[in-house]
């Protein structure tokens, strides 16, 4: 029987990804938000569409959505729910810090959600 | 820096103890608060915030409703998030991609 995890230690990390991109805000927003731009980068090949639902917009600055995907083996093949915020901050050069981070990871207990806003499609 | 929200769930210490006590075994919130010094109601939002993150899972039976955690369950979505860790730099060279080919 395998222990519970220990007291003091966070049990996921959650996924920090920065990047600067030589692009203003303004386009990175729209990479992040409109379905047909958002759906070529997020999307996986060979995955099912994940389904999205924004929870906050700041336009140009902030982003954040909650995901509901596909599951595998270790989830009881039950779709996985996470949450990614997108920080966005100009640079001197007017190009785009982009600061990601992905958490709230919970196997999602009741099916896909009915209030989702858009469903990425996979890219022709 | 965002914590997850198992994290946020098991940083209080009695929250922690009331996870592990339900994966021992299954038991209503009233057997629940007898082993602990704190009120009802605190139990009671406890166990939302245990549910929130997904450790903690409800049964009702009739009027009555028997509340058990699987503390195995946290193990295999480590593999999952192991996976999309790997997966986001591929995710960011496509996105580099889109908005090099959009119009501005």
């Amino acid at each position: 029987m395998k222990a519970t995890p220990s007291a003091t230690e966070p049990v996921i990390e959650p996924i920090v990804v920065e990047c600067d991109l030589p692009h203003p805000p303004a386009q990175v927003w729209r990479a992040l938000t409109e379905p047909a731009l958002l759906g070529q980068w997020l999307q996986d090949p060979g995955r099912s569409p994940i389904d999205h639902q924004v929870l906050e917009a700041e336009p140009n600055r902030k982003l954040r959505w909650r995901q509901t995907e596909d599951g595998d083996a270790g989830s009881g093949w039950r779709p996985v729910e996470s949450v990614v915020t997108i920080e966005l901050t100009v640079r001197t050069d007017g190009g785009t810090h982009l600061r990601l981070v992905h958490d709230g990871f919970r196997i999602a207990t009741g099916g896909f959600g009915t209030q989702t806003v858009c469903q990425l499609r996979r890219a022709a | 820096m965002l914590e997850s929200a198992i994290f946020r769930a098991l940083a209080d210490p009695t929250r922690r103890a009331v996870f592990e006590r339900l994966s021992k075994q299954e038991m209503s919130v009233s057997e629940l608060k007898s082993g602990f010094l704190v009120s009802q109601p605190a139990i009671s939002q406890h166990l939302t915030a245990l549910k929130s993150a997904g450790l903690v899972f409800e049964r009702r039976a009739g009027r009555h409703v028997y509340y058990r955690s699987d503390p195995q369950g946290l193990e295999p979505l480590a593999d999952w998030v192991q996976r999309h860790r790997e997966l986001w730099p591929a995710r960011i060279e496509k996105l580099r991609r889109v908005l090099k080919d959009m119009d501005p």
